[in-house]
């Protein structure tokens, strides 16, 4: 059958020989439906035991999804897999997903997909244009920030050029390097910035007026609209500060979307068109600031009490764009452990600079030589914090307040980041998300434990729903109330580890954004279940695709294939990486401190208790198939998602 | 009935495009969208082109098959496919380059508010695109 949504075809680039080939997407279909899907049937086949992420075999898997650069909404991004730079104990598998306007421009542009391999003998970026790929030489590029990169090569080819590129840390091969389009829009953790720079891949341009079909385009219409009615009112946020209104009108603040499709209205994405430099004194800075980016400037009084005040630090989060740095390693990781050192006494100064994080121009000594591998304490850093605290010697103790696990900083669990509030028992399910995954889990975390927590009256004060309510409607998905009682301690916690675990893979694999969906609660609705035009809300990716490919499966077969990625990855892991029960548990140690925030029905703050979650998580792997003592899938299990080659190869590598 | 776009409240979404695209076209091409959005990423300040619906419509004064015609209930100037020839000329008429002519094209893209409820304007989440009139 034609599959419609797909440009069709999958780039395969070798670039140690210059070779460009293609492959049809249809191969890959219908059950490595796109994204993460794609990537994952691609590292089993080509990614031997062995490879590293710095290795020219390791292939750099740029993907979209069927829904990319669709009217659906959300649906701009572009899922990055491949053998990761960051990943930790080991460099191993893992994904990473940037928003945007680039992976649409690329299925313009006749691709579904990229597939880098090999490492160029000199500097070079790609030009891709409908149908077409070459490949050019970077040499006048290398050296160049990410901003700058975009804008030099915009200036040759035509402004309506998408650019993704690396800066000096991905050129450097910084493990905590990104790589990244527009003015914020970032594969931010994985080090994807690295290995391309491993690649000597400096960028990718691409441009593109072919035009996509779409299989039934009146349904497709009819739900993209209904969905985009239902999501523009997203749930509440903690607080932040709101930058005064002076200000506001002095930069220009606007919103702006964080990738194509946007149709939320999030008030978390800003754009500035005018705001004065403090370092570069005279300079006057635009871009865009998201999510994480917004802590650059600290935030006094709170966990994040450095004091740049805004400008310096919308200066800074610019500059670590530019250089091609994780913004959420360096806020919520690497800082608050050099700062915990700093209470201990144990760094004063780091490369003969104090350590002062009130100064701009300390953090900018920082950035600078983390991305530029200078002296011998920031050249650790850009090993990432993990593997720099090891290297030095320094503070590893204190690493497990901050890092869960992998080598990545604390994200939407209730402990180590303290700007994501979620409290006792939610983030159990977090650390279950956390025990299987080789990143932070977020994708499936912000489907959880974020929208549970923005629902309730503690981050909406005024249009949150109240516990009962928000079990109501979660019982609907999980099939019980306990899966999000407040009170409920550790029973019901693995089945939403689960469910949560495939819908990742699908928002990764469609591509649609990872904030929005699934849409589970809402406000739009008598009973508060999300749900439009007679759809409900868990089901609108399944519309979405059936009716943009062609590809009819009910929300089981959706959700059926979306678990198969999650088995194969298993047993890629425990293939190459003889991934494990003891690598899962290494969680533990950062889960079992309190955590940072008091559930207001026990009234204290607790840690986890290690017996309970290895009772849930035996449940999870019994959910999973897995078996229970080691962690490994089992051939049953590979069996009835159709893995049986998969299965022998799994049993012959043990 | 006209649009009335505000491109300072714009934030690159590209939601007007890919819904007319889908309409005008079932598929998604931006080429045959009738409203078209220059991004402009560096500076956040994106730019529109798109059809005023001119009382006077310089595109249906210029088109020798008169197949411009407007739509009295929706004040949409509208394009009759089986008259045109694609010819150009109203493109080369509209003073705000809002008719997208290609000799590729069976004949150019000319926005005729959907019929009365604007697809573009809906798809606006932030109130870029309204109605007014």
């Amino acid at each position: 059958m034609k599959y419609c949504g797909y440009a069709g075809k999958l780039l395969r680039i070798d670039l140690s020989v210059g070779a460009v080939e293609t492959r049809d997407t249809a191969d890959f279909l219908p059950d490595w439906y796109g994204g993460r899907a794609t990537a994952a049937r691609i590292a089993w086949d080509e990614i031997p035991p062995g490879t590293g992420a710095f290795d020219p075999g390791n292939p750099l898997m740029i993907i979209t999804g069927p829904l990319t650069g669709t009217a659906a909404p959300c649906s701009g991004r572009t899922t990055v897999c491949g053998v990761s730079a960051q990943g930790y104990p080991v460099e191993w598998y893992s994904r990473s997903s940037f928003g945007g306007h680039w992976g649409p421009e690329l299925k313009h542009a006749g691709f579904d997909g990229i597939v880098i391999r090999g490492k160029a003998p000199e500097p070079v970026y790609l030009e891709i244009e409908d149908g077409r790929c070459r490949i050019r030489s970077a040499a006048d590029l290398w050296g160049r920030g990410i901003y700058s990169t975009q804008q030099t090569i915009m200036k040759r080819l035509g402004d309506s050029w998408r650019v993704f590129a690396i800066g000096p840390a991905g050129e450097n091969l910084v493990r905590i390097a990104i790589a990244a389009t527009e003015t914020e829009s970032a594969s931010g953790q994985g080090g994807y910035g690295a290995v391309m720079g491993s690649k000597n891949l400096k960028a990718i341009a691409v441009r593109g007026t072919l035009p996509l079909d779409i299989a039934h385009p009146a349904e497709f219409g009819r739900v993209c609209r209904l969905v985009r009615n239902e999501v523009h009112a997203s749930h509440g946020w903690p607080h932040v500060p709101e930058l005064d209104p002076d200000r506001v009108r002095r930069f220009g603040q606007r919103f702006q979307a964080c990738t194509q499709g946007c149709a939320v209205r999030c008030y978390d994405a800003r754009f500035y068109t005018t705001v004065p430099a403090v370092i570069q004194k005279g300079k006057v800075l635009s871009g865009q600031v998201d999510c994480i980016a917004g802590l650059f400037p600290g935030i006094s009084g709170s966990f994040y009490d450095w004091n740049l005040g805004f400008e310096a630090g919308f200066e800074l989060g610019r500059l670590a764009n530019d250089l091609g740095l994780n913004h959420w390693e360096i806020l919520v990781g690497m800082v608050p452990w050099l700062r915990s050192l700093k209470e201990d006494g144990d760094v004063t100064e780091i490369d003969g600079m104090e350590m002062d994080l009130d100064s701009p121009v300390f953090w900018e000594f920082l950035l600078r030589g983390i991305a530029g591998r200078e002296g011998v304490f920031r050249s650790a850093l850009s090993e990432g914090t993990v593997r720099a605290a090891h290297l030095l010697g320094l503070g590893t103790g204190r690493l497990e307040e901050f890092f869960p696990a992998w080598g990545y900083a604390g994200h939407w669990d209730g402990h180590g980041d303290r700007i994501n509030y979620v409290f006792f028992p939610y983030w159990i399910v977090s650390a279950l998300q956390w025990a299987v995954d080789t990143r932070d889990p977020i994708s499936s975390a912000h489907g959880y434990a974020q929208n549970i927590m923005g629902w309730s009256r503690i981050c909406s004060p005024e249009h949150g729903l109240d516990w009962d309510r928000i079990q109501d409607v979660s019982s609907r998905v999980y099939g019980s109330r306990d899966c999000a009682d407040p009170l409920s301690g550790y029973v019901g916690k693995a089945f939403p580890a689960w469910w949560h675990g495939q819908r990742s893979v699908m928002k990764d694999s469609l591509t649609v954004g990872d904030q929005v969906f699934p849409r589970i609660y809402s406000r739009k609705t008598e009973n508060n279940f999300a749900g439009a035009g007679g759809i409900d809300g868990p089901s609108f990716e399944r519309h979405m695709f059936a009716a943009c490919t062609g590809i009819d499966w009910n929300d089981s077969e959706l959700e059926h294939s979306s678990e198969r990625v999650i088995q194969l990855e298993r047993a890629m892991l425990c293939r190459n990486f003889g991934r494990s029960r003891e690598d899962d548990e290494t969680v533990i140690p950062y889960f079992r401190r309190a955590e940072h925030l008091v559930n207001p029905l026990i009234g204290r703050r607790v840690g986890m208790d290690s017996e309970s979650f290895r009772e849930v998580l035996d449940e999870y792997y019994r959910l999973r198939g897995w078996d229970i003592a080691t962690g490994v899938p089992l051939r049953e299990t590979l069996e009835r998602f159709g893995l049986e080659e998969e299965a022998d190869e799994l049993e012959q590598s043990s | 009935m006209k649009l009335r776009v505000i491109s300072s409240l714009c934030t690159g979404c590209l939601n007007c495009v890919t819904v007319c695209s889908l309409a005008r076209a079932d598929r998604q091409d931006p080429s045959a969208a009738a409203i078209r959005v220059k991004l402009d990423l560096f500076s956040g300040s994106h730019s529109h082109i798109w059809c005023r619906q001119c009382d006077n419509a310089p595109c249906a004064s210029s088109c020798p098959r008169e197949a411009i015609v407007r739509n009295d209930e929706t004040g949409a100037w509208e394009l009759r496919g089986s008259e045109c020839v694609n010819c150009g000329l109203c493109a080369d008429a509209c003073p705000f380059g809002a008719l997208f002519h290609s000799p590729l094209d069976l004949h150019p893209q000319k926005c005729d508010l959907c019929g009365g409820e604007p697809l573009c304007a809906e798809a606006c989440v932030f109130g870029a695109i309204t109605v007014e009139g």
